[in-house]
């Protein structure tokens, strides 16, 4: 029986853009292998380029692998049966502006399958739980950042979701926000959740994670468990270092 | 199955209600009330003609403008703003969210209208008309236009590049479907295999406003048969379903 909650299998995105009857293609992910079992929390690092984007979006169907596969609960990507057991949080949040906070907390437990005779509580539920209750029935446009961001974590949530998805999840945010997301991820793991998080944060990869993976130039350097950098923070910074030295794609800043 | 559809209506609803759809209605109403302190001056048989034609006229352009301009948009600005990514990474099939856009535009169009033509009868009334059934069916008329130009603004603006080739392309065939008679007499009496073609190939692309025209029957002052009514059903929603399934194809495989 396939007990990972996430499988990646020699997954290959190539990007092809056509123009003027010539066509171009860049690679997004080369050939990468994951595979992520029930309740681990997941970290993806890499490099601005190096696929964890792309290796995110096609876990949520809105890539397509053109190699390879990519399941989810065993269901290959995308599919709708696996979606249900997904909450996703982008690296920035996009939330139609015309809706208050609590009219979007709606709109996804709706898509997300929650019964309508049960609706209503989990979603005065969980703007309590987003500390969003004052401001839940004004509109997105009338946010600031955080309150944004705390209103794309309710919808992530509302369904109880098995696997929760972050995508870049503390990029740009001010140092208790950070905090939270921290807070939340260890909740999540407590309640025998399953995370993916990507991000370029280091440190706080090494604070919360099980296991990761080293993305460089789309393909798969290396992984490295909890055991090998728990103790010290500082050993993860190594091995990305060491892993990623010479891959960027675009070169060194040179001023002074 | 259902769900979905209604939740993606509903706050396409709300979004179009908010934004910008009721500001050509406002125009209307201005435009109307201008127009009808200046015909007040002419006899009363003239006052309520003209009255009742320009209205007709008014409120079907405006509500055609609306749609054709809401609609081409309607699935680029999300792309755009990326808050397509939370909704597709939802368990909803493609073609869920295409026909939850559509019927939210719809029917933010469709109330439009009910706002004009409340407007519209109000004025006429004043000035001593008797309300028919023909002003009804005139209305449904337009209706139908309306929903048949929203599908095929749908399908351009996926099957298109940019906002102002998908609006140029439905434009133009919206001007063909008024010359559907005249398009059908050249394929009819041309010898020419090529002009043959390409009249058969336009006239099967563009709608057919010779089902929606009300106009023969408002000028003899007889209500058109239930044989009518049952075609111009079957033509709008055949028409309409035609383009969304089109337009449902185009978008699955479209990728974010």
């Amino acid at each position: 029986m396939n007990k990972a909650v996430i499988r990646l299998s020699a997954a290959t995105k190539i990007y092809r853009r056509s123009h003027l009857g010539k066509t171009t293609e860049s690679v997004g992910v080369d050939g990468v292998s994951i595979e992520v079992p029930r309740g681990q929390v997941f970290g993806l690092l890499g490099l601005n380029g190096s696929g964890k984007t792309t290796t995110i979006k096609m876990l949520m169907g809105l890539l397509y692998a053109t190699r390879g596969e990519v399941t989810l609960f065993g269901k290959t990507m995308p599919d709708p049966e696996a979606l249900a057991r997904v909450g996703y949080l982008p690296e920035a949040a996009y939330l139609n502006r015309y809706l208050t906070g609590r009219e979007t907390i709606r709109l996804f437990a709706t898509l997300g399958g929650i019964a309508a005779g049960d609706r209503e509580d989990r979603v005065n539920a969980m703007v309590e739980k987003v500390g969003m209750s004052e401001w839940a029935d004004k509109r997105i446009e009338e946010y600031s950042k955080g309150m944004v961001q705390r209103i794309c974590i309710g919808q992530a949530l509302v369904h109880d979701p098995d696997l929760l998805i972050l995508d870049e999840p503390i990029t740009g945010l001010d140092p208790l926000a950070i905090n939270e997301i921290r807070n939340l991820i260890l909740w999540l793991k407590s309640q025998g959740k399953t995370v993916f998080l990507s991000s370029h944060d280091i440190s706080e990869v090494a604070r919360v994670c099980d296991r990761i993976a080293i993305l460089c130039a789309g393909k798969l350097a290396r992984t490295a468990e909890a055991s090998d950098f728990r103790e010290n923070p500082d050993r993860l910074e190594e091995i990305f270092e060491e892993t990623v030295r010479g891959t960027q794609r675009v070169g060194a800043l040179s001023f002074g | 199955m259902t769900a979905p559809i209604l939740a993606i209506a509903g706050y396409t609803v709300k979004e179009h209600v908010r934004n910008r759809v009721f500001q050509l209605v406002y125009l209307f109403m201005a435009v109307l009330v201008a127009g009808a302190l200046v015909v007040s001056a002419l006899a009363q048989d003239q006052r309520l003609r003209m009255m009742m034609d320009a209205g007709l006229a008014g409120m079907e352009l405006i509500a055609l403008i609306g749609i054709l301009f809401v609609t081409v948009n309607l699935v680029r600005e999300e792309s755009e703003s990326r808050s397509i990514y939370l909704l597709l990474s939802r368990p909803i099939e493609r073609w869920q969210y295409i026909v939850g856009r559509y019927l939210g535009t719809l029917s933010a169009v469709g109330a439009g209208i009910v706002l004009m033509t409340l407007v519209h009868a109000a004025s006429l009334l004043f000035f001593g008309w008797r309300p028919d059934a023909l002003y009804a069916a005139a209305l449904l008329c337009a209706f139908g236009k309306i929903a048949v130009m929203g599908g095929l603004a749908l399908f351009l603006s996926l099957a298109t590049t940019s906002t102002p080739s998908a609006t140029a392309f439905t434009l133009f065939l919206w001007i063909l479907g008024h010359f559907s008679g005249e398009i059908r007499f050249l394929v009819e009496k041309s010898t020419n295999p090529f002009v043959t073609a390409l009249g058969w190939g336009v006239g099967a692309a563009a709608p057919d406003f010779a089902f929606f025209n009300i106009r023969d029957f408002m000028d003899a002052a007889t209500m058109p048969g239930p044989e009518w009514y049952a075609w111009l059903a079957v033509y709008t929603l055949g028409y309409t379903a035609a383009t969304l399934f089109l337009s449902s194809w185009i978008f699955s495989q479209r990728e974010f």
